[in-house]
Protein backbone atom coordinates (compact mmCIF):
# COMPACT_ATOMS: atom_id res chain seq x y z
CA UNK A 1 0.00 0.00 0.00
CA UNK A 2 1.69 3.27 -1.05
CA UNK A 3 1.90 5.44 1.98
CA UNK A 4 0.12 8.55 2.55
CA UNK A 5 1.40 12.19 1.45
CA UNK A 6 -0.15 14.12 4.25
CA UNK A 7 -0.98 16.44 1.55
CA UNK A 8 -4.32 17.82 0.92
CA UNK A 9 -4.99 17.80 -3.02
CA UNK A 10 -4.03 21.47 -4.52
CA UNK A 11 -7.42 22.69 -5.35
CA UNK A 12 -7.98 25.27 -7.70
CA UNK A 13 -11.28 27.20 -9.23
CA UNK A 14 -13.28 27.14 -12.42
CA UNK A 15 -11.93 30.40 -13.18
CA UNK A 16 -7.86 29.62 -12.14
CA UNK A 17 -8.90 26.73 -14.50
CA UNK A 18 -9.83 28.85 -17.13
CA UNK A 19 -7.55 30.80 -16.99
CA UNK A 20 -4.86 28.82 -16.83
CA UNK A 21 -6.45 26.58 -20.46
CA UNK A 22 -6.70 30.33 -21.60
CA UNK A 23 -2.91 31.22 -21.49
CA UNK A 24 -1.85 27.76 -22.92
CA UNK A 25 -4.82 28.83 -25.56
CA UNK A 26 -2.74 32.01 -26.29
CA UNK A 27 0.54 30.14 -26.24
CA UNK A 28 -0.30 27.86 -28.83
CA UNK A 29 -3.76 29.53 -31.25
CA UNK A 30 -3.52 25.98 -33.04
CA UNK A 31 -2.71 22.32 -31.69
CA UNK A 32 0.20 21.29 -32.82
CA UNK A 33 1.08 18.89 -35.88
CA UNK A 34 4.27 19.11 -36.10
CA UNK A 35 6.96 17.14 -33.92
CA UNK A 36 8.68 20.19 -32.82
CA UNK A 37 5.15 22.16 -32.35
CA UNK A 38 4.22 18.79 -30.15
CA UNK A 39 7.98 19.31 -28.42
CA UNK A 40 7.49 22.73 -27.27
CA UNK A 41 3.68 22.03 -25.66
CA UNK A 42 5.20 19.30 -24.34
CA UNK A 43 8.12 21.95 -22.18
CA UNK A 44 5.15 24.12 -21.75
CA UNK A 45 3.19 21.63 -19.61
CA UNK A 46 6.18 20.58 -18.48
CA UNK A 47 6.80 24.34 -16.69
CA UNK A 48 4.12 23.36 -14.26
CA UNK A 49 4.66 20.99 -11.49
CA UNK A 50 2.40 17.37 -11.55
CA UNK A 51 0.18 19.04 -8.60
CA UNK A 52 -0.46 21.98 -11.07
CA UNK A 53 -1.60 19.89 -13.51
CA UNK A 54 -3.69 17.70 -12.10
CA UNK A 55 -5.62 20.47 -10.07
CA UNK A 56 -6.60 22.04 -13.72
CA UNK A 57 -7.88 17.77 -14.88
CA UNK A 58 -9.52 17.70 -11.79
CA UNK A 59 -11.54 20.76 -11.97
CA UNK A 60 -11.77 20.78 -16.28
CA UNK A 61 -13.22 17.33 -15.37
CA UNK A 62 -15.59 18.56 -12.64
CA UNK A 63 -16.68 21.36 -15.04
CA UNK A 64 -17.46 19.89 -18.45
CA UNK A 65 -20.55 18.46 -16.70
CA UNK A 66 -21.64 21.78 -15.35
CA UNK A 67 -23.03 24.79 -17.65
CA UNK A 68 -21.64 27.60 -16.97
CA UNK A 69 -18.25 26.89 -15.22
CA UNK A 70 -17.82 28.90 -12.42
CA UNK A 71 -17.62 29.07 -8.73
CA UNK A 72 -20.55 30.35 -7.33
CA UNK A 73 -20.60 32.95 -4.85
CA UNK A 74 -22.05 31.98 -1.19
CA UNK A 75 -24.59 35.07 -1.15
CA UNK A 76 -26.13 33.72 -4.70
CA UNK A 77 -27.30 30.74 -2.78
CA UNK A 78 -30.29 30.12 -1.33
CA UNK A 79 -30.57 30.25 2.45
CA UNK A 80 -30.09 26.62 3.37
CA UNK A 81 -33.34 24.61 5.24
CA UNK A 82 -33.18 22.18 7.45
CA UNK A 83 -33.44 18.53 5.41
CA UNK A 84 -34.18 15.30 7.22
CA UNK A 85 -31.30 12.89 6.80
CA UNK A 86 -31.90 10.31 4.36
CA UNK A 87 -31.09 6.50 3.98
CA UNK B 1 -18.42 -3.82 -44.84
CA UNK B 2 -19.98 -0.52 -44.50
CA UNK B 3 -18.21 2.24 -42.31
CA UNK B 4 -21.13 1.76 -39.52
CA UNK B 5 -20.06 -2.16 -39.44
CA UNK B 6 -16.16 -1.20 -39.83
CA UNK B 7 -16.43 1.58 -36.70
CA UNK B 8 -18.42 -1.21 -34.62
CA UNK B 9 -15.61 -4.29 -35.77
CA UNK B 10 -13.29 -2.02 -34.27
CA UNK B 11 -14.64 -0.66 -31.05
CA UNK B 12 -14.50 -4.35 -30.51
CA UNK B 13 -11.08 -5.06 -31.27
CA UNK B 14 -10.46 -2.08 -29.51
CA UNK B 15 -11.76 -3.07 -26.19
CA UNK B 16 -10.10 -6.77 -26.51
CA UNK B 17 -6.49 -5.84 -24.23
CA UNK B 18 -9.45 -4.37 -21.81
CA UNK B 19 -11.27 -7.79 -21.97
CA UNK B 20 -7.42 -9.30 -21.52
CA UNK B 21 -7.50 -7.80 -18.04
CA UNK B 22 -10.06 -8.57 -17.06
CA UNK B 23 -9.54 -12.47 -17.69
CA UNK B 24 -6.73 -12.37 -15.78
CA UNK B 25 -8.13 -10.49 -12.77
CA UNK B 26 -10.82 -13.22 -12.96
CA UNK B 27 -8.43 -16.03 -12.86
CA UNK B 28 -6.32 -14.43 -10.27
CA UNK B 29 -9.31 -14.28 -8.09
CA UNK B 30 -10.50 -17.59 -9.57
CA UNK B 31 -7.28 -18.71 -7.29
CA UNK B 32 -7.66 -16.81 -4.23
CA UNK B 33 -11.69 -16.45 -4.32
CA UNK B 34 -14.08 -13.93 -4.68
CA UNK B 35 -15.37 -11.03 -3.30
CA UNK B 36 -17.71 -11.55 0.25
CA UNK B 37 -17.25 -15.39 -0.50
CA UNK B 38 -20.48 -15.57 -2.14
CA UNK B 39 -21.99 -16.11 -5.30
CA UNK B 40 -19.50 -14.74 -8.12
CA UNK B 41 -20.85 -11.56 -10.21
CA UNK B 42 -19.51 -9.31 -12.69
CA UNK B 43 -19.48 -5.60 -12.76
CA UNK B 44 -19.90 -3.40 -15.22
CA UNK B 45 -19.59 0.44 -14.79
CA UNK B 46 -20.56 2.71 -17.07
CA UNK B 47 -18.52 6.24 -17.39
CA UNK B 48 -20.26 9.76 -16.95
CA UNK B 49 -21.18 11.50 -19.71
CA UNK B 50 -17.31 12.95 -21.53
CA UNK B 51 -16.01 10.22 -18.86
CA UNK B 52 -14.65 7.81 -22.03
CA UNK B 53 -11.75 8.49 -23.69
CA UNK B 54 -12.38 8.40 -27.53
CA UNK B 55 -9.68 7.74 -30.17
CA UNK B 56 -9.60 8.79 -33.64
CA UNK B 57 -8.29 6.49 -36.31
CA UNK B 58 -5.16 7.96 -37.73
CA UNK B 59 -6.38 7.21 -41.41
CA UNK B 60 -9.64 7.64 -43.54
CA UNK B 61 -12.41 5.05 -43.70
CA UNK B 62 -12.09 3.42 -46.95
CA UNK B 63 -12.35 -0.27 -48.12
CA UNK B 64 -14.33 -3.34 -46.52
CA UNK B 65 -12.26 -4.92 -43.18
CA UNK B 66 -10.01 -2.85 -42.25
CA UNK B 67 -8.37 -2.00 -38.90
CA UNK B 68 -6.56 1.18 -37.82
CA UNK B 69 -4.12 2.83 -35.77
CA UNK B 70 -5.29 5.81 -33.11
CA UNK B 71 -4.70 8.84 -31.90
CA UNK B 72 -6.53 10.31 -28.95
CA UNK B 73 -9.34 12.50 -29.73
CA UNK B 74 -11.14 13.43 -25.78
CA UNK B 75 -9.08 14.70 -24.05
CA UNK B 76 -5.84 16.10 -23.87
CA UNK B 77 -4.00 19.70 -24.01
CA UNK B 78 -4.95 19.62 -28.03
CA UNK B 79 -8.67 19.35 -27.08
CA UNK B 80 -8.49 22.89 -25.68
CA UNK B 81 -6.68 24.10 -28.37
CA UNK B 82 -8.99 23.76 -31.56
CA UNK B 83 -9.02 19.86 -31.53
CA UNK B 84 -12.37 19.80 -30.03
CA UNK B 85 -14.40 20.81 -32.29
CA UNK B 86 -13.09 17.82 -34.95
CA UNK B 87 -15.20 15.73 -33.03
CA UNK B 88 -18.46 16.47 -35.27
CA UNK B 89 -20.33 14.03 -36.57
CA UNK B 90 -22.35 13.45 -39.81
CA UNK B 91 -25.61 11.66 -39.94
CA UNK B 92 -26.17 9.80 -42.78
CA UNK B 93 -29.30 8.02 -43.12
CA UNK B 94 -29.65 6.38 -39.77
CA UNK B 95 -26.29 5.90 -38.77
CA UNK B 96 -23.36 8.70 -38.51
CA UNK B 97 -20.00 9.92 -39.78
CA UNK B 98 -17.14 11.09 -38.48
CA UNK B 99 -15.23 13.96 -39.35
CA UNK B 100 -12.94 13.55 -42.08
CA UNK B 101 -14.29 9.84 -42.31
CA UNK B 102 -12.00 8.55 -39.56
CA UNK B 103 -13.54 6.41 -37.37
CA UNK B 104 -13.96 7.46 -33.72
CA UNK B 105 -14.08 4.58 -30.79
CA UNK B 106 -14.21 4.78 -26.97
CA UNK B 107 -10.87 3.12 -25.10
CA UNK B 108 -10.51 3.43 -21.39
CA UNK B 109 -10.98 6.04 -19.20
CA UNK B 110 -10.07 10.00 -19.97
CA UNK B 111 -6.43 11.10 -18.69
CA UNK B 112 -6.82 14.58 -18.06
CA UNK B 113 -2.96 16.08 -16.97
CA UNK B 114 -2.31 13.05 -14.63
CA UNK B 115 -6.36 12.78 -13.30
CA UNK B 116 -8.26 9.47 -14.68
CA UNK B 117 -11.76 9.13 -12.45
CA UNK B 118 -13.35 6.22 -10.68
CA UNK B 119 -9.33 5.63 -9.67
CA UNK B 120 -11.23 4.90 -6.00
CA UNK B 121 -13.75 2.61 -6.81
CA UNK B 122 -12.02 0.63 -9.52
CA UNK B 123 -8.85 0.51 -6.61
CA UNK B 124 -11.84 -1.34 -4.44
CA UNK B 125 -13.05 -3.09 -6.92
CA UNK B 126 -9.43 -4.41 -6.95
CA UNK B 127 -8.83 -4.75 -3.03
CA UNK B 128 -11.93 -6.71 -2.92
CA UNK B 129 -11.28 -9.36 -5.64
CA UNK B 130 -14.24 -8.08 -7.47
CA UNK B 131 -14.83 -9.35 -11.17
CA UNK B 132 -15.32 -5.76 -12.72
CA UNK B 133 -14.99 -4.06 -16.12
CA UNK B 134 -15.23 -0.40 -17.12
CA UNK B 135 -17.24 -0.47 -20.06
CA UNK B 136 -15.79 3.05 -22.88
CA UNK B 137 -18.48 4.38 -24.44
CA UNK B 138 -18.95 6.88 -27.23
CA UNK B 139 -21.17 9.41 -25.38
CA UNK B 140 -21.63 11.52 -28.31
CA UNK B 141 -24.34 8.73 -29.74
CA UNK B 142 -27.56 8.41 -28.24
CA UNK B 143 -28.18 5.85 -25.24
CA UNK B 144 -30.31 3.64 -27.57
CA UNK B 145 -27.48 3.24 -29.62
CA UNK B 146 -24.67 2.44 -26.88
CA UNK B 147 -26.87 0.33 -25.08
CA UNK B 148 -28.19 -1.58 -28.53
CA UNK B 149 -24.21 -2.17 -29.18
CA UNK B 150 -23.83 -3.13 -25.72
CA UNK B 151 -26.58 -5.52 -25.60
CA UNK B 152 -26.21 -7.27 -28.48
CA UNK B 153 -22.31 -6.84 -29.95
CA UNK B 154 -20.43 -6.35 -26.55
CA UNK B 155 -21.67 -8.91 -24.12
CA UNK B 156 -21.81 -12.20 -26.49
CA UNK B 157 -18.15 -11.02 -27.59
CA UNK B 158 -16.81 -10.70 -24.03
CA UNK B 159 -19.09 -13.92 -22.61
CA UNK B 160 -16.95 -15.70 -25.86
CA UNK B 161 -13.54 -13.91 -24.78
CA UNK B 162 -13.71 -14.83 -21.33
CA UNK B 163 -15.25 -18.51 -21.55
CA UNK B 164 -12.49 -18.66 -23.93
CA UNK B 165 -9.69 -17.40 -21.42
CA UNK B 166 -11.37 -18.54 -18.13
CA UNK B 167 -12.34 -22.34 -18.74
CA UNK B 168 -15.23 -21.83 -19.92
CA UNK B 169 -16.88 -19.43 -16.94
CA UNK B 170 -19.65 -17.79 -17.45
CA UNK B 171 -19.33 -13.92 -16.95
CA UNK B 172 -22.48 -13.14 -17.14
CA UNK B 173 -24.57 -15.96 -14.85
CA UNK B 174 -24.55 -13.16 -12.61
CA UNK B 175 -23.46 -9.30 -13.11
CA UNK B 176 -24.54 -5.89 -12.09
CA UNK B 177 -24.30 -2.49 -13.73
CA UNK B 178 -23.13 0.58 -12.44
CA UNK B 179 -23.80 3.87 -14.19
CA UNK B 180 -22.56 7.04 -13.26
CA UNK B 181 -24.22 10.19 -14.52
CA UNK B 182 -25.14 9.89 -18.03
CA UNK B 183 -23.72 6.30 -17.82
CA UNK B 184 -26.66 5.92 -15.90
CA UNK B 185 -28.43 6.66 -18.58
CA UNK B 186 -27.23 3.94 -20.46
CA UNK B 187 -27.67 1.49 -17.58
CA UNK B 188 -31.17 2.48 -17.21
CA UNK B 189 -31.96 1.60 -20.98
CA UNK B 190 -30.20 -1.59 -20.88
CA UNK B 191 -32.43 -2.60 -18.02
CA UNK B 192 -35.49 -2.11 -19.73
CA UNK B 193 -34.08 -4.27 -22.54
CA UNK B 194 -35.58 -8.08 -22.66
CA UNK B 195 -32.50 -9.33 -24.16
CA UNK B 196 -31.70 -12.87 -23.98
CA UNK B 197 -28.33 -12.28 -22.90
CA UNK B 198 -29.46 -10.08 -19.78
CA UNK B 199 -30.80 -13.15 -17.86
CA UNK B 200 -28.44 -13.15 -15.61
CA UNK B 201 -28.61 -9.33 -14.70
CA UNK B 202 -28.74 -9.09 -11.01
CA UNK B 203 -28.76 -5.21 -10.36
CA UNK B 204 -28.74 -1.92 -12.23
CA UNK B 205 -27.39 0.82 -10.03
CA UNK B 206 -27.45 4.64 -10.97
CA UNK B 207 -25.23 7.06 -9.43
CA UNK B 208 -25.77 10.54 -9.88
CA UNK B 209 -27.94 10.43 -13.16
CA UNK B 210 -30.22 12.76 -14.49
CA UNK B 211 -33.94 11.01 -15.51
CA UNK B 212 -35.56 14.35 -15.57
CA UNK B 213 -32.71 16.72 -17.65
CA UNK B 214 -30.90 18.92 -16.20
CA UNK B 215 -30.00 22.71 -16.86
CA UNK B 216 -26.04 22.56 -18.32
CA UNK B 217 -27.40 21.04 -21.85
CA UNK B 218 -29.69 24.23 -23.01
CA UNK B 219 -26.67 26.61 -22.36
CA UNK B 220 -24.28 24.47 -24.80
CA UNK B 221 -26.58 25.14 -27.99
CA UNK B 222 -25.81 28.90 -27.30
CA UNK B 223 -22.41 29.13 -25.66
CA UNK B 224 -20.22 26.42 -26.50
CA UNK B 225 -18.00 24.87 -23.84
CA UNK B 226 -15.93 27.61 -22.16
CA UNK B 227 -12.83 25.30 -21.89
CA UNK B 228 -12.87 24.83 -25.74
CA UNK B 229 -14.06 28.08 -27.09
CA UNK B 230 -10.67 28.79 -27.31
CA UNK B 231 -9.13 32.93 -27.01
CA UNK B 232 -12.13 35.14 -27.83
CA UNK B 233 -14.13 32.37 -28.77
CA UNK B 234 -12.55 31.90 -31.95
CA UNK B 235 -13.74 27.91 -31.86
CA UNK B 236 -16.77 28.70 -30.70
CA UNK B 237 -18.74 28.62 -33.40
CA UNK B 238 -17.39 25.25 -34.71
CA UNK B 239 -17.63 23.73 -30.89
CA UNK B 240 -21.74 24.36 -31.20
CA UNK B 241 -21.81 22.86 -34.05
CA UNK B 242 -20.10 19.79 -32.96
CA UNK B 243 -22.22 19.71 -29.97
CA UNK B 244 -25.14 19.79 -32.45
CA UNK B 245 -23.88 17.13 -34.14
CA UNK B 246 -24.45 14.83 -31.12
CA UNK B 247 -27.38 13.17 -30.45
CA UNK B 248 -26.22 12.36 -26.92
CA UNK B 249 -26.63 15.52 -26.24
CA UNK B 250 -30.61 16.09 -27.12
CA UNK B 251 -31.64 13.57 -24.47
CA UNK B 252 -29.86 15.73 -21.50
CA UNK B 253 -32.68 18.76 -21.45
CA UNK B 254 -35.41 19.30 -18.62
CA UNK B 255 -38.10 16.78 -19.28
CA UNK B 256 -41.11 17.23 -21.47
CA UNK B 257 -43.64 19.14 -19.95
CA UNK B 258 -46.34 16.22 -20.30
CA UNK B 259 -43.85 13.95 -18.60
CA UNK B 260 -43.68 16.76 -15.82
CA UNK B 261 -47.70 16.81 -15.75
CA UNK B 262 -47.44 13.05 -15.59
CA UNK B 263 -44.92 12.53 -12.99
CA UNK B 264 -45.89 15.84 -10.77
CA UNK B 265 -47.46 14.53 -7.46
CA UNK B 266 -44.31 12.74 -7.09
CA UNK B 267 -41.37 15.32 -8.21
CA UNK B 268 -43.35 17.43 -5.86
CA UNK B 269 -43.96 15.11 -3.16
CA UNK B 270 -40.24 14.53 -2.56
CA UNK B 271 -39.28 15.57 0.74
CA UNK B 272 -35.91 17.40 0.74
CA UNK B 273 -35.29 17.90 -2.88
CA UNK B 274 -38.46 18.67 -4.70
CA UNK B 275 -39.50 20.00 -7.98
CA UNK B 276 -42.58 22.28 -7.41
CA UNK B 277 -42.98 23.48 -10.60
CA UNK B 278 -42.07 23.09 -14.63
CA UNK B 279 -38.15 23.78 -14.25
CA UNK B 280 -37.67 25.61 -17.83
CA UNK B 281 -39.90 29.09 -18.38
CA UNK B 282 -39.99 31.82 -20.78
CA UNK B 283 -37.95 34.66 -19.68
CA UNK B 284 -40.45 37.67 -20.16
CA UNK B 285 -43.68 36.01 -19.72
CA UNK B 286 -42.75 33.22 -17.25
CA UNK B 287 -44.84 30.53 -19.10
CA UNK B 288 -43.33 26.90 -19.84
CA UNK B 289 -40.41 26.71 -22.29
CA UNK B 290 -40.48 23.01 -23.31
CA UNK B 291 -37.03 21.77 -24.51
CA UNK B 292 -38.89 19.08 -26.34
CA UNK B 293 -41.51 21.35 -27.78
CA UNK B 294 -40.25 24.48 -28.41
CA UNK B 295 -42.96 26.37 -30.06
CA UNK B 296 -42.25 30.03 -32.53
CA UNK B 297 -42.83 33.43 -31.32
CA UNK B 298 -44.00 35.79 -34.82
CA UNK B 299 -40.60 34.68 -36.15
CA UNK B 300 -38.63 33.91 -33.25
CA UNK B 301 -37.75 30.87 -32.00
CA UNK B 302 -35.87 29.03 -29.13
CA UNK B 303 -33.24 27.34 -30.60
CA UNK B 304 -30.39 28.71 -32.90
CA UNK B 305 -31.10 27.98 -36.32
CA UNK B 306 -29.50 24.70 -38.66
CA UNK B 307 -27.65 26.70 -40.72
CA UNK B 308 -26.00 28.25 -37.82
CA UNK B 309 -25.47 25.68 -35.30
CA UNK B 310 -26.50 22.72 -37.35
CA UNK B 311 -29.22 22.17 -34.30
CA UNK B 312 -31.85 19.36 -35.01
CA UNK B 313 -34.77 19.08 -34.88
CA UNK B 314 -35.16 15.23 -36.40
CA UNK B 315 -32.35 14.66 -33.14
CA UNK B 316 -34.74 16.61 -31.36
CA UNK B 317 -37.72 14.57 -31.77
CA UNK B 318 -35.84 11.21 -31.41
CA UNK B 319 -34.58 12.46 -28.29
CA UNK B 320 -37.91 13.18 -26.68
CA UNK B 321 -38.87 9.66 -27.68
CA UNK B 322 -35.61 8.66 -25.90
CA UNK B 323 -36.33 10.60 -22.49
CA UNK B 324 -39.40 9.18 -22.37
CA UNK B 325 -38.80 5.93 -22.53
CA UNK B 326 -35.86 6.39 -19.74
CA UNK B 327 -38.55 8.27 -17.66
CA UNK B 328 -41.34 5.37 -18.16
CA UNK B 329 -42.45 3.31 -15.57
CA UNK B 330 -40.18 0.52 -15.06
CA UNK B 331 -43.08 -1.93 -13.44
CA UNK B 332 -41.29 -5.29 -12.07
CA UNK B 333 -37.93 -3.62 -13.24
CA UNK B 334 -38.01 -1.26 -10.35
CA UNK B 335 -37.06 -4.31 -7.74
CA UNK B 336 -33.46 -4.54 -9.75
CA UNK B 337 -32.95 -0.81 -9.87
CA UNK B 338 -31.46 1.62 -7.50
CA UNK B 339 -30.49 5.28 -7.75
CA UNK B 340 -27.69 6.59 -5.89
CA UNK B 341 -27.81 10.72 -5.71
CA UNK B 342 -25.34 13.22 -3.91
CA UNK B 343 -26.37 16.51 -2.15
CA UNK B 344 -23.15 18.74 -1.23
CA UNK B 345 -25.61 20.09 1.64
CA UNK B 346 -24.67 23.35 -0.21
CA UNK B 347 -27.54 24.09 -2.25
CA UNK B 348 -25.45 25.25 -4.98
CA UNK B 349 -27.11 23.19 -8.08
CA UNK B 350 -28.67 24.98 -11.09
CA UNK B 351 -32.62 24.40 -10.83
CA UNK B 352 -34.54 26.25 -12.67
CA UNK B 353 -33.54 28.31 -16.11
CA UNK B 354 -35.58 30.89 -18.13
CA UNK B 355 -35.16 31.06 -22.02
CA UNK B 356 -35.30 33.74 -24.17
CA UNK B 357 -36.79 33.99 -27.79
CA UNK B 358 -33.99 34.07 -30.39
CA UNK B 359 -32.37 35.51 -32.38
CA UNK B 360 -29.91 36.91 -31.22
CA UNK B 361 -28.16 33.96 -29.72
CA UNK B 362 -25.76 35.98 -28.35
CA UNK B 363 -25.58 36.78 -25.41
CA UNK B 364 -27.17 33.52 -24.48
CA UNK B 365 -30.89 33.39 -24.09
CA UNK B 366 -30.82 30.65 -21.19
CA UNK B 367 -30.45 31.91 -17.63
CA UNK B 368 -30.07 29.56 -14.24
CA UNK B 369 -32.51 31.69 -11.97
CA UNK B 370 -32.25 29.60 -8.87
CA UNK B 371 -30.81 26.94 -7.20
CA UNK B 372 -31.62 23.58 -5.33
CA UNK B 373 -29.92 20.96 -3.29
CA UNK B 374 -27.91 18.43 -5.57
CA UNK B 375 -24.49 17.20 -6.63
CA UNK B 376 -23.80 20.43 -8.02
CA UNK B 377 -24.37 19.41 -11.29
CA UNK B 378 -27.65 17.17 -10.84
CA UNK B 379 -30.32 18.65 -8.64
CA UNK B 380 -31.48 16.10 -6.14
CA UNK B 381 -35.12 15.42 -7.85
CA UNK B 382 -33.32 14.64 -10.90
CA UNK B 383 -31.23 12.02 -9.90
CA UNK B 384 -33.75 8.97 -8.95
CA UNK B 385 -36.87 7.86 -10.81
CA UNK B 386 -39.62 8.37 -9.23
CA UNK B 387 -40.99 4.73 -9.59
CA UNK B 388 -38.27 3.76 -6.38
CA UNK B 389 -39.79 6.14 -4.11
CA UNK B 390 -41.23 4.65 -0.94
CA UNK B 391 -38.91 1.20 -2.19
CA UNK B 392 -35.96 1.86 -0.24
CA UNK B 393 -33.77 1.54 -3.52
CA UNK B 394 -32.90 6.04 -3.24
CA UNK B 395 -29.88 6.49 -1.46
CA UNK B 396 -28.94 10.17 -0.99
CA UNK B 397 -25.21 10.61 -0.03
CA UNK B 398 -24.93 13.85 2.04
CA UNK B 399 -21.97 15.36 2.54
CA UNK B 400 -19.90 18.28 1.15
CA UNK B 401 -17.88 16.27 -0.57
CA UNK B 402 -20.90 14.34 -2.59
CA UNK B 403 -19.82 16.36 -5.34
CA UNK B 404 -21.21 15.05 -8.92
CA UNK B 405 -17.66 14.24 -10.83
CA UNK B 406 -16.09 12.62 -7.30
CA UNK B 407 -19.58 10.53 -5.98
CA UNK B 408 -18.65 7.55 -7.55
CA UNK B 409 -15.06 7.77 -5.34
CA UNK B 410 -16.87 8.61 -2.18
CA UNK B 411 -16.57 5.92 0.57
CA UNK B 412 -19.99 6.41 1.76
CA UNK B 413 -21.17 5.50 -2.05
CA UNK B 414 -19.22 2.83 -2.45
CA UNK B 415 -20.20 1.91 1.01
CA UNK B 416 -23.80 1.95 -0.90
CA UNK B 417 -22.97 -0.08 -3.60
CA UNK B 418 -20.80 -2.58 -1.58
CA UNK B 419 -24.42 -2.79 0.60
CA UNK B 420 -26.40 -3.36 -3.14
CA UNK B 421 -24.05 -5.71 -4.13
CA UNK B 422 -23.78 -7.70 -0.89
CA UNK B 423 -19.75 -7.08 -0.65
CA UNK B 424 -18.49 -6.41 2.61
CA UNK B 425 -17.34 -2.77 3.14
CA UNK B 426 -14.28 -1.61 3.30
Amino acid sequence: MAKKSGKKPYEITSEQALAFIRRMQKAFPKAPRTKAGKARLQKYLAKFTDRQLRAVGRRVQGDLMLRAAKTIPPQNLRKRTKRKRQR
Amino acid sequence: MSYDSTRISEQLRVLEPAIADFIVRYNLNTLIGPAGGGQRQTVFLFPGGMGSRLMRAKTAYSVDGEIFDYDEAWINANTFLGDGRHLKMTRVGSTYRDKWNRIIVADGLINLFGVTPYVVFTLWCTLKRLDYFVFPWDWRRSVGEVSDFFVTRFLPFFQGLVQAGCNNADPLQRFSLIGHSAGGMVVNWTLRSGDAVLAGLDQAITVATPFYGYAGQLHRWFEGEDYLNGIGNAFRSDVIKAICSFPGCYAWMFLPQATFLANQAALTADPNYPLAAYPSVDFTIGVVADPYNPLTNAGLQRYPSFTSSGFDSVELASAQIVVNHLASSLGAKANQFWNIRGDTLADNTHNTTTWDWVPPTDPSPITDATFAAGDGVQPGWTSRHVDLDGLGRVITIQSPLAAHAILMDLPETIAAIAGILGIPFP
